[in-house]
């Protein structure tokens, strides 16, 4: 420029002028490796499930079954249904004496399973359905407290008279977050095989509940 | 001081093509917390640079925009401040005549990045659904090194009209 010499000049100025772009590509290496750096950083705290952990005296948890499991002939040790159809399996969740959960029925299966998310939509509802968190999440709400237990009622259901697979007590002291399971014997009064109870504290974020419920 | 703001650019303009530029938090109107339930994944938010943008359009083969983004904000501003070192050394000899209107010409497409920048943001920030665009601070460093880029642009021409004259 103006202010410099002909003395000044470089003799090759088209090889000099490489400064700037080794400029440009040394900071924009130099912010990759830092930032590298810090996400592998960041990759080792990410949040995990607590599933595990104990239930707390006085908060409120989703219970819902996820998987049940009944053994291939009922309490008399004869067939589920008529012919070679398997049970329709239901099951309700009583708590403190009350029903506060009743399950969707899963057609001619031994072992059936729910995901704790349910959304009905009929045509009607193109015109317009407002949906809430709490109609989607398919489980019983209950408060925890180590002295009191759940009911499970699973039953064959059918279109004249439900059939009774069996009726379990759950105490909840036994349970934890995340997915509990249980097996139990043949009896006469028990067919069912093996359930597991999934157990999530309210509270917790629609990410959370959505990654245990889509396990 | 020329030499020092092409420098002071290149720093900027490094930094500013691989640092956060925008963060994108979509979302999906009144039914924003189903899709958090049934794919949570999705909502969550996403930043880009301006390498990862043009990155993030080459894997789904956009390529007209991959061209134009690379070309406007990566070769332009770097071939750019090439030009300008080229020129801070070309004093008093014959090429300095040429510099000048190449110089010139720089000048008048100095804020065409910008102009893409802005269009791609506008573009985003019309999205449905509650979708927001939040700008990063990589965003303002890479418009510093645009400005740094135009005050050097400016401070060749007065120092080329100087010899001219």
């Amino acid at each position: 420029m103006s202010n410099l010499s002909d003395f000044d000049s470089p003799k090759r100025p088209w090889l000099t002028a490489f400064v700037p772009v080794a400029v440009i590509l040394l900071a924009a290496g130099l912010y990759w490796a830092i930032s590298a750096s810090d996400s592998d950083v960041d990759g080792l705290t990410g949040d995990l499930p607590n599933s595990g952990e104990k239930l707390l005296s006085g908060k409120n948890y989703y219970t819902y079954i996820s998987e049940i499991e009944l053994y291939p002939s009922n309490e008399e040790g004869k067939p589920w249904d008529q012919g070679d159809d398997g049970p329709d399996i239901k099951y309700q969740i009583k708590w403190l004496g009350n029903e506060v959960f009743e399950s969707s029925v899963k057609d001619d299966s031994l072992l059936a399973n729910w995901s704790g998310l349910q959304i009905d939509l009929n045509w009607s509802d193109l015109l317009g359905k407002t949906l809430s968190p709490n109609e989607t999440i398919q489980a019983a709400r209950i408060r925890y407290d180590a002295l009191s237990s759940i009911e499970v009622i699973v039953k064959d259901s059918d279109l004249a008279k439900d059939d009774l697979a069996g009726n379990l007590n759950i105490e909840l002291k036994t349970l934890r977050i995340g997915k509990n399971r249980k097996d139990f014997p043949k009896k006469t009064d028990n067919c069912i095989r093996r359930i597991e109870i999934t157990v999530l504290p309210i509270d917790s974020t629609l990410e959370d509940l959505a990654q245990f419920m889509k396990e | 001081m020329i030499r020092l703001l092409i420098l002071a650019s290149s720093i900027l303009l490094g930094l500013g093509l691989v640092a956060p530029t925008m963060t994108i938090y979509p979302k999906a109107g009144n039914f924003s917390w189903l899709v958090e339930l049934v794919d949570p994944e999705s909502v969550l938010p996403v930043t880009y640079s301006i390498v990862g943008i043009i990155a993030e359009l080459a894997s789904i083969n956009d390529w007209f925009l991959v061209f134009v983004l690379s070309i406007f904000s990566i070769f332009f501003p770097i071939i750019k401040l090439y030009l300008f070192w080229v020129v801070s050394f070309s004093s008093q000899n014959s090429k300095l005549i040429n510099a000048y209107s190449i110089v010139s010409r720089l000048g008048k497409f100095s804020m065409a990045e910008v102009f893409v920048l802005s269009l791609a943001l506008i573009s985003l920030k019309t999205l449905p659904g509650g979708t927001e665009v939040n700008l990063n601070w990589g965003c303002y460093v890479y418009f510093l090194a645009v400005v740094l880029s135009i005050a050097t642009s400016l401070k060749i021409n007065i120092s080329i009209s100087e010899f001219v004259q």
